[in-house]
């Protein structure tokens, strides 16, 4: 017995001496850590919500690093407003459409249930400058906060609201500039309400009208023709334009991004699509290039018919994934010059997926009806498939969206006009 | 050799064996989870000011800011001197408090001492600067060095502030450095903020929406 009791002390004295104790020090030090609070951010984006309970506990500010296309950017999470700690997916992807203007959209949809701080290093000189945040709203777009510039040349873009679901956009403008703008704006005021800006804002007309004659207020919506040139804020400041009109943003070679200067509908129904986003090409314009192999990420999926199983066709609940994905995301190849619908026919081809779509002349587009048997309205009114490309839900027919390399593509399921799933807006409302 | 001294030996070897095991794994375990924690701003010197929690508009309490500094480099740094901006039209800067990384004393027992920092509450209300400045003045090499930081927690003072009447809800108020220095006699190795061979980390107060 005292053999046995003998070796197991030397047992734990040798681990113990071996690790140096640390293996058994981990759980103690993040909890008392008062700084070391910089964690980077997982590469599938997901902070456990073990993480977000310790810090509940502990109250503690932690920042989380990520990198989305060289532009870095960071999370600061506040431990004393987090009520319910759960796995929160904090990806963001962001694009800079010019030298002043970000879009960025958030890797899921789902609220965090706490407001942290979004902070963008955006690596340019923004002395002088004030910024704002504007939700993007299909072809509007409106202001929701000011942004706060701060860095030793104001190039940290910080941003603080609670909510992940949708587009945004930073826009940066010179200061004196801004002032400006309002003081033109409030000159313009009896231009606003051209014929062609009714008819195509009839849903938001009262609000723009509102809007340019009275104080503004938060999430007013604005004219298309307005996105991102004439917006004003509750605190008079103004959003200048970032895109000159007939100029495009950058744009991947060959491609053609909105400069948002349109105003009203293509001979199409499309409405005008949103600053710095790709211009749809007709099918009978678009040119494959065979030679030139691409890539894209593609998925499909109806995960938010697992919440809304109580509207589902109770003929359908066969067909509906387990954990509601059809085709995980994964790196598929094209051709040059292929289009979105393209690629899901070829995907769909070749990994024996059910798809059923129709070409519709007005829309100068195939619609897509139903994929591995689910289709429009199996799942309540607003139900159908939508999809999305790099964050954006396009407000054009997938066949009229050309690829270009390393986009991301999500096809999704919405059961609710695509409010449930963030694209509300690409439904035209 | 008996039976008796051949189990022994085989029981220890068996024993020596798989502690070495599970302390690799708990090695291997704690590695990876370090790896997922830390980001990348820790890989060299650097220091930062504490971020506080968000604060209602309403709270007049002195409040307490760490400025921290992750690592130096292998030389004695006789001298630090640190340029922090805030905005004092909406913090009240109260003073410093002091932190826990010493410095090297050879005048000691203990061989290691409290540095003694300088800064002027007044003026920095005035210009919304603060500036905070240790010199070893002895020539006894009593400066920081590497050997008196530990692995975390390595605060070296805290600035005190108060909240004044004109912060607004939903404010943000940055508190960042201007510059930042660790001198060696040898300025070539020295560290600082503008050679960027110390990093710097700003902090900011925000204000809660009620």
């Amino acid at each position: 017995m005292k053999r046995k009791l003998l070796l197991f002390f030397l047992f734990i004295l040798l681990a113990f001496s071996f690790t140096g104790c640390k293996g058994f020090e981990v759980g103690v030090n993040e909890q008392t850590a008062s700084y070391s609070d910089r964690m980077a951010i997982p590469e599938d984006g997901i902070v456990s919500a073990d993480v977000f309970k310790d810090l509940k506990e502990t109250k503690q500010v932690v920042t989380f690093e990520g990198e989305s296309k060289g532009i870095k950017y960071e999370w600061t999470v506040f431990g004393s407003e987090i009520t319910e700690p759960k796995d929160c997916n904090l990806l963001v992807t962001i694009i800079k459409t010019s030298e002043s203007a970000y879009i960025f959209n958030f890797a899921s949809e789902e609220d965090f249930g706490f407001t942290p701080l979004l902070s963008i290093y955006s690596g340019d000189n923004n002395e002088g400058k004030v910024a704002s945040l504007l939700e993007v709203r299909g072809n509007e777009s409106a202001y929701l906060s000011d942004v706060y510039l701060t860095g030793t040349n104001s190039e940290i873009l910080n941003v603080s609201y609670d909510s992940q679901v949708g587009t945004y956009i930073i826009e940066i403008s010179d200061e004196e500039e801004a002032i400006k703008m309002a003081s033109a704006d409030s000159n313009e005021n009896e231009s606003v309400n051209e014929p062609a800006n009714e008819q195509k804002a009839s849903s938001n007309s009262e609000s723009i009208t509102e809007s340019k004659t009275e104080s503004k207020t938060d999430s007013e919506a604005y004219k298309p023709d307005e996105y991102l040139s004439k917006s004003t804020s509750s605190s008079s400041k103004v959003i200048t334009g970032t895109g000159k009109s007939g100029e495009s943003a950058d744009a991947p070679a060959g491609r053609v991004l909105s400069d948002g200067s349109r105003t009203d509908k293509d001979q199409y129904l499309t409405d005008p699509v949103p600053f710095g986003k790709p211009q749809p090409v007709e099918p009978e314009n678009q040119v494959v290039n065979k030679g030139k192999a691409l890539s894209c990420t593609f998925s499909i999926e109806c995960t938010t018919i697992l919440n809304n199983l109580e509207n589902l066709n109770p003929d359908k609940l066969d067909v509906v994934p387990a954990n509601g994905i059809i085709f995980s995301a994964q790196t598929v190849t094209f051709y040059e010059g292929e289009s979105v619908f393209d690629v899901l026919s070829r995907v769909c081809s070749e990994n024996n997926i059910h798809i059923e779509y129709s070409w519709t002349p007005m829309y100068n587009s195939v619609y897509i009806e139903g994929m591995n048997n689910l289709y429009e309205f199996d799942c309540g009114q607003g139900s159908g498939w939508m999809y999305k490309v790099d964050g954006w839900y396009p407000n054009y027919g997938c066949s009229r969206y050309v690829l270009t390399n390393g986009e991301t593509v999500e096809w999704r399921y919405t059961c609710d006009y695509g409010s449930d799933i963030g694209g509300h807006y690409a439904m035209g409302e | 050799m008996d039976s008796k001294k051949k189990k022994t030996i085989i029981a220890i070897s068996v024993t020596a064996v798989l502690a070495i095991t599970v302390g690799l794994i708990i090695l291997i375990l704690n590695r990876n989870s370090q790896t997922a924690k830390v980001g990348k701003f820790f890989t060299g010197p650097a220091v930062f000011i504490e971020i506080p929690d968000k604060m209602d508009k309403k709270d007049r309490s002195e409040f307490e800011l760490g400025v921290f500094v992750t690592k130096l480099g292998k030389d004695i740094y006789p001298a630090a001197s640190f340029s922090i901006s805030f905005d004092p039209s909406k913090l009240e800067f109260l003073g410093l408090e002091e932190g826990n990384v010493l410095i090297l004393d050879s005048d000691t027992p203990a061989g290691e001492n409290l540095p003694e920092w300088n800064v002027d509450v007044e003026t920095s209300n005035k210009t919304g600067l603060i500036n905070v400045m240790y010199l070893d003045i002895s020539g006894k090499d009593k400066g920081f060095s590497q050997e008196k930081l530990y692995d975390k927690d390595n605060s070296l003072f805290y600035l005190k502030f108060k909240l004044r009447g004109s912060v607004r809800e939903k404010e943000m108020y940055e508190i960042s450095f201007k510059d930042a220095v660790f001198a060696c006699e040898d300025d070539s190795k020295s560290l600082s903020m503008l050679s960027k061979k110390l990093k710097t980390k700003d902090s900011f107060v925000m204000i809660l929406d009620n």
